[in-house]
């Protein structure tokens, strides 16, 4: 009576909901407490600024005067082949500048070879800088000692500032690149000496600063401090409001209300929205810019007004000579070259940071900086900046080498080269990018000198064209893989901006004729097929070519190579090597009289996040029906405890199941989503080549077969075993019987040992022999209780009207036991077959030097423990890239081809067993 | 006279062997347990007299001799073809066949021992039956012996006969000869003696031949008796190699018996004795663990008996006992998909996180291997274990229930008053099955986890024992090892029989 008074003794409200009040500020508190030991403090943002110095035509420095400072100059020839020397001026492209105090002790030598040594100290404590091509080391005082190499090749000086403000980076970085620029040239230190005026635009500027460039920003992952406070509230919340709310409520048993229901489902929907937006897919995009400089040996009067006169960034691809290059990534970034295909195939040229992209999509563009013309400037997104690096850098070469051949020599030897004489400077090929507006479908244009003269439209350019997107590459079947070569026919060509021309080794070819010869070509196909064969796919070329297929857009200004197949991978595959080859084919004079020199620079990133929404939307979708699921479960319960309940039990029910949905939806699945590790809840890109491609490799399909089998025989021989031995035992007539019966009871309960069981099964030529798995399962003495016990449940009558009807004990067994027997023996039946489908024991021991006799269950252990981290410099990127495909893809589908038939036989067998355990829990 | 006759028929066709004359049950035992005796003995690879090669098998017996050629010149193959042939292969088949008619000739004399069983007019065919057996068994040691001959004058025809001997190594089973050739003749004089004995009485009395009740289920239930003499106790003879300086592949000759040192060696060199405690803690600690939460399926079950909707319970014993048929390799697929560097838990994290900080593998550490095997276990197990408790539930009478609520007692009194006492018989059986079992924990679950990292604390007796003698062949401590949890088992199952009889009143087996 007691409690019952203290339980309804009433409370205040007020008084509780103060409490819970106080409770949550408390915690929100020591949230904020906590989050300041928890802050990543090291945030910071990393800018570049860019002093480029362009006065390269040639760099020679002399000392001049005691305070060792060096005269730049600059020799040109004009019409007459004169050398003149100029000096220009220096342009800024900001106005402000900083203090001058964080340089000091600037010099400059000449480092020999056409290099200017310039070392100086920065005395700046607030940020932490770094220089590219710079030797870094501390000097007495402990300032920063830097010394640049600067010269004809590598004329640009990168400035990284790091700060934990992004703007502060950014400004000092640039204050920085001015003030050394002034120091360098400003102060006098170097000095150009002009005989002529001066241009004082940037065109002729001696030296140019970037604009700062973000390239790396730390993000403060969650939580942050709002996180760890929202984290600690809402604990303190719940807590608080269990105690003073909930308990009593629970052990009162209280019945929820109508509108006490409502609330909660609100609640619930609202957590569980929050929680799905805040775990929604963001996407971390890192655009990765690298950077190939090619020395310009430029006519300074026209073409470099002409150069001057580009614009802005845009990007584009070029989708033949990343395909090229695509092959040469090593399999170590398998997955980038697969989403490459697929972020080159579905990407829009533009980069457009609210356009939906695969999480690890990749864009290779070739974009134009601000500054100079003469770059091509490979940019690659990617949700790695290590994997995106890796890319660049590799686009970068193999593009440089495409298009103007093996670098030749080192940088020294070019400038030096280089030095001679400017006049005697041999071919070099000059790569120069037009802009088109991006929706405008126009083209870039490459323009290739030749032996100093610009190369006619007789001669050769590659066009890089704006990609559509196109949906089918993913469908699975009939696959579609498209190798674009975007070729445009018109050609106007004199004026700028130049539009579109197509020329091939120096004949004006019908870009589709000329394509259509090639592809008529067998030797196209032969090389395409022993590309093929080195990577594992045996096809001759007659089939390739018939999976080939020409034709040329609406617009008539693109040309398409299509191959179609039914593999996604092999006409990928197909795809990418003919388009390579092509390529080649209608490139194949242009290495002839190239000399290039090229250099790579460190690559730029710039990072940002964007959340998905359609994936957003799915979680929130899922969440919401989550949330109506349970209360519907809600609503007919009748008290928070019944609720509690129902809540675990769901929980620890979809514990239980969803593995096997995890599983089956990745063997379902696109097979590079999968590696990706995509597919986590949904699947996509439906079908089912993997279990057609598991039952192709001999081993399974073996094992399958001889589990059936033994599944099949070894329960029937059991079940018939079990039940006659089990009525045999009944009859008491038999010559001690019960003898016999303990003897072989005591066999459950005594286990002779691992090693005594297998030197049994040797002695009885059971080893390396189907037969193990049946004989010794036949004599199950639990199964043999189990139909005694229900044998002798059997009314006696039944047996003994057939007995003196004459029958014997075999007629006996046969008409009447084994028919009144079929719930027991059906159980047992279960348990034997499930037991067989799951053996494993005996086939690890018995089975050693017959392989072709393992169960599935071993043939699945042996799976599981292949190794999975590969050796890969040892295969070919393809055999690498099948092997990582294929590796979890494959495991998974082995366990999922051994659990199918358990889940199918499932629903039925739930009767049995649980009468099974009834039975079994009988004394026997 | 004819009244006797008439009595001593009756006699006999209603006791059947009993009213059989002395003498001549005498011999009919003598000849039942020859038989048996041989008859065990082709099981007993000493016994085998088709091993006329060291490099057959030591553990071969005249069963596999006689029936697996791929066994017998598992290692003779090689030199049976081709330039160096030094052995004949219809050798090897004429000793097998020899060996086949010995192994006939001796189940043709168990059939007549079992036939023998029956009335007098079964018993005069049944004695003949070991007699024409035993003879075929002695005309194949002869075959035998001839194929034996024919193999080494063959080697010593060879032209480098000392090397092809090495190479062959013909040996002649001398002990193996002289036991059969001594129990086949044996069974041949017993049967004689029994046929003289049964033929010297008069016309059997009965008009047909029948075997007394009791011996056809016998004999109906003979087969099923010696599968599990097979399989369950003879393993029995592989403890010998606990008591032999054991090498994996090499004979155990007399001289290699060492005697109980095999045990000792365990306890007092520190190295196995160290491994011993270690994977015995670890053995207790994991069945401990287990037992210490063999309540869950209790709450469970009643938990889930709380729940009003019969198609919610069904819908959740059916979902939550799936776990409970897969083997534990599938469990260790599921483990991999869901903890593995490229596994669930890791692309969720990747997901929330945006992009790749994540990829570590949750399955190659030492952490916790305790509590993830017994997770592992309780979500296998949970759902099938409280199956019983639900039936047990089900099977508590209502009016306790509806009386209880009459007395004002609430759902958590109920449940703790009525349900659980009611469940606890069951509880206590499995209990203290648990404690009998405290030291099988089963090797499959362990075997599949295990790998390089967590193998101090995963490696329980019975992966021990395997990995001892099948991964690092060490026959004789494998062997010791298992021979002491056997005996430990059967020790605590008869302790826990024991106490379940003095606390319950029952006993659990």
């Amino acid at each position: 009576m007691n409690k019952q008074e203290m339980n309804s003794a009433p409370l205040n409200i007020k008084n509780r909901v103060l409490a819970i009040i106080c409770v949550t500020l408390v915690c929100a508190l020591v949230g904020l407490i906590i989050s300041a030991f928890m802050l990543n403090k090291d945030v910071k943002s990393t800018a570049n600024v860019t002093l480029e110095i362009r006065d390269q035509a040639s760099l020679t420095g002399k000392i001049t005067d005691a305070e060792r400072s060096i005269s730049l100059y600059r020799s040109v020839a004009d019409e007459n082949n004169d050398v003149k020397h100029l000096r220009q001026n220096v342009s800024f492209l900001n106005d402000s500048v900083s203090s001058r105090q964080v340089i000091r002790n600037l010099t400059a030598t000449d480092g020999g070879d056409g290099k200017l040594a310039v070392s100086f100290t920065v005395a700046d404590a607030n940020a932490e800088l770094s220089f590219e091509n710079a030797q870094i080391s501390a000097d007495k005082d402990g300032n920063m000692l830097v010394t640049l190499s600067v010269s004809n090749i590598n004329p640009k000086v990168v400035i990284s500032a790091a700060s934990r403000d992004k703007a502060a980076a950014k400004r000092i970085a640039t204050d920085m690149a001015k003030q050394l620029a002034f120091e360098l040239y400003d102060e006098g230190v170097l000095e150009a000496v002009l005989s002529g005026e001066g241009a004082s635009d940037t065109d002729n500027a001696l030296y140019v600063i970037s604009e700062a460039v973000l390239v790396s920003e730390d993000v403060q992952t969650w939580p942050s401090v709002w996180g760890w406070v929202v984290l600690f509230a809402l604990l303190g919340l719940i807590i608080s409001f269990l105690v003073c709310f909930a308990m009593p409520v629970i052990k009162k048993q209280v019945l929820l209300k109508g509108w006490q229901k409502l609330v909660i489902v609100v609640l619930c929907t609202a957590i569980m929205g929050c929680a799905a937006y805040t775990f929604c897919e963001k996407v971390v995009k890192t655009r990765y810019t690298d950077t190939l400089t090619s020395t310009l040996e430029v006519d300074e009067s026209g073409e470099k007004a002409l150069l001057a006169a580009r614009g802005d960034e845009f990007g584009a691809t070029d989708y033949n000579i990343l395909n090229a290059f695509g092959n040469q990534i090593g399999s170590t970034v398998r997955a980038d070259r697969s989403d490459f295909y697929m972020g080159v195939y579905m990407q829009i040229v533009k980069v457009d940071e609210n356009i939906e992209r695969p999480r690890n999509g990749l864009q290779a563009a070739i974009s134009q900086t601000t500054d100079e013309s003469k770059r091509v400037v490979f940019t690659v997104s990617a949700s790695d900046d290590v994997k995106a690096e890796r890319i660049a850098t590799a686009a970068v070469n193999q593009l440089a080498v495409l298009m103007f051949g093996e670098p030749t020599g080192s940088a020294g030897a070019e400038n030096e080269a280089a030095n001679e004489t400017a006049e005697e400077t041999s071919a070099a090929i000059v790569v120069e990018l037009r802009d088109p507006a991006p929706d405008s479908g126009e083209i870039h244009l490459y323009d290739f000198y030749i032996n100093g003269q610009p190369a006619t439209s007789e001669q050769v350019r590659i066009e890089v064209k704006k990609i559509e997107a196109d949906e089918k590459a993913q469908v699975a079947g009939n696959v579609q893989w498209v190798g674009i070569l975007d070729i445009d026919e018109q050609n106007v060509i004199s004026q700028l901006p130049r539009t579109e021309t197509v020329r091939y080794y120096g004949q004006k070819l019908d870009l589709y004729d000329g394509v259509n010869t090639i592809l008529q070509s067998d030797a196209i196909y032969e090389s395409v097929a022993s590309d093929l064969a080195a990577i594992g796919y045996s096809l001759s070329k007659g089939d390739i070519r018939d999976m080939v297929e020409l034709s040329t857009s609406a617009s008539n200004r693109s040309l398409r190579i299509s191959v179609t197949g039914d593999d996604a991978e092999e006409a990928a595959q197909i795809a990418s090597s003919l388009t390579g080859r092509v390529t080649e084919a209608m490139f194949e004079g242009i290495e002839n009289g190239a000399q290039m020199y090229s250099t790579v620079t460190e690559p730029q990133i710039t990072q940002s996040q964007v959340r998905q929404w359609p994936a957003t939307i799915t979680w929130v979708i899922t969440a919401v029906l989550l949330t109506l699921l349970l209360s519907y479960a809600l609503f007919s319960q009748q008290s928070v405890f019944d609720t509690l309940i129902i809540v675990f039990f769901v929980l620890f029910t979809l514990l239980c199941v969803f593995p096997f949905y995890y599983l089956f939806i990745n063997t379902i699945s696109d097979n590079e989503l999968v590696a990706g590790g995509r597919i986590n809840f949904f699947p996509r890109g439906l079908h089912i080549t993997n279990y057609l491609r598991i039952f192709k490799e001999g081993d399974v399909g073996q094992a399958l077969k001889i589990t059936v089998l033994r599944t099949v025989i070894g329960t029937a021989v059991m079940v018939f075993t079990s039940a006659w031995a089990g009525y045999l035992v009944t009859k008491q007539k038999m010559w001690k019987r019960s003898l016999w019966y303990r003897m072989l009871v005591v066999t459950m309960y005594f286990n002779a040992g691992l090693i005594p069981w297998y030197t049994n099964m040797l002695m009885l030529g059971l080893t390396n022999n189907f037969l193990a798995y049946i004989i010794p399962g036949m004599v199950a003495p639990y199964n043999i209780i189990l139909v005694k016990t229900y044998v002798e449940s059997i009314p006696g009558s039944l047996e003994e009207s057939a007995i003196i009807d004459g029958a014997s004990t075999t007629k006996v067994f046969m008409r009447i036991i084994l028919p009144l027997s079929i719930p027991i023996l059906a159980t047992i039946a279960i348990f034997g077959a499930v037991g067989n489908w799951n053996s494993f024991q005996d086939s690890l021991l018995l089975m050693s030097s017959s392989p072709n006799l393992y169960t599935l269950q071993h043939r699945l252990y042996v799976y599981l423990n292949q190794t999975t981290s590969i050796n890969t410099e040892q295969l070919t990127t393809q055999q690498a890239e099948n092997l990582l495909n294929t590796g979890v893809t494959t495991k998974y589908t082995i366990a999922m081809v051994t659990i199918i038939p358990i889940l199918l036989v499932y629903p039925f067998m739930q009767r049995y067993f649980v009468k099974g355990i009834m039975l079994g829990a009988v004394k026997g | 006279m004819v009244l006797q006759e008439q009595q001593g028929a009756r006699l006999v066709a209603q006791n059947g062997e009993a009213a059989v004359d002395k003498q001549e049950r005498q011999a009919l035992w003598a000849n039942r347990l020859v038989i048996l005796l041989v008859f065990v003995a082709i099981f007993f690879p000493p016994f085998n007299i088709g091993r006329i090669s060291l490099k057959i098998s030591s553990n071969l017996t005249l069963l596999t001799s006689a029936t697996s050629y791929n066994t017998v010149t598992t290692k003779l193959g090689a030199f049976m073809s081709g330039a160096g042939k030094v052995i004949n292969s219809k050798d090897i088949v004429w000793s097998m066949v020899g060996c086949a008619m010995v192994l006939i000739g001796v189940l043709a004399s168990a059939a007549g021992a079992c036939v023998s069983l029956g009335n007098r007019k079964m018993r005069r065919f049944a004695v003949l039956l070991p007699a024409s057996g035993s003879v075929l068994g002695l005309a194949g040691m002869l075959v035998n012996g001839l194929a034996y001959n024919a193999i080494v004058s063959f080697v010593d025809s060879r032209e480098a006969a000392a090397s092809a001997r090495m190479q062959v190594e013909p040996t002649f089973p001398l002990f193996a000869y002289i036991a059969m050739g001594i129990g086949l003749a044996l069974i041949l004089l017993t049967s004689l003696w029994a046929f003289k004995e049964t033929y010297a009485k008069e016309k059997s009395y009965a008009a047909r031949a029948e075997m007394p009740e009791k011996y056809k289920l016998f004999i109906m239930f003979l087969p099923v008796l010696l599968l599990a003499f097979l399989f369950s106790y003879l393993p029995i003879y592989g403890w010998r190699y606990a008591f032999y300086d054991t090498k994996a592949g090499a004979e155990l000759t007399s001289d290699l018996f060492v005697g109980f040192r095999n045990f000792t060696t365990l306890i007092r060199d520190p190295g196995t004795r160290s491994k011993i405690v270690q994977v015995l803690r670890n053995t207790l600690v994991m069945s401990g663990l287990g037992i210490a939460t063999s309540w869950f399926p209790i709450a469970f079950a009643i938990l889930l008996a709380e729940v009003r909707s019969t198609k919610f319970q069904r819908g959740v014993q059916t979902l939550t006992t799936i776990p409970n048929f897969l083997s534990w390799v599938l469990v260790y697929a599921v483990a991999l998909s869901i903890f593995s560097s490229d596994g669930l838990i890791n692309n969720v994290r990747n997901l929330i996180a945006g992009s790749n900080v994540s990829n570590e593998d949750y399955l190659s550490n030492d952490n916790l291997t305790w509590i993830k095997m017994l997770l592992w276990g309780t979500w296998k197990g949970l759902g099938w274990s409280s199956i019983i408790y639900v039936a047990g539930i089900a099977g508590i009478d209502q009016q306790l229930y509806e009386a209880a609520r009459v007395d004002g007692a609430n759902r958590f009194h109920c449940i703790w008053h009525i349900t659980v006492p009611g469940l606890i018989p069951t509880y206590m059986v499995m209990l203290l099955m648990s404690i009998a079992g405290i030291l099988s924990n089963g090797m499959e679950q362990y075997l599949v986890f295990s790998n390089q990292y967590n193998g101090d604390h995963i490696q329980v007796l019975d992966l021990y024992v395997y990995n001892l003698g099948i991964g690092s062949s060490q026959l004789a401590v494998s062997t010791v090892v298992g021979i002491l949890k056997s005996v430990v088992a059967v020790v605590l199952l008869f302790g826990a029989n024991g106490i379940s009889k003095a606390v319950r009143g029952e006993s659990i087996i």
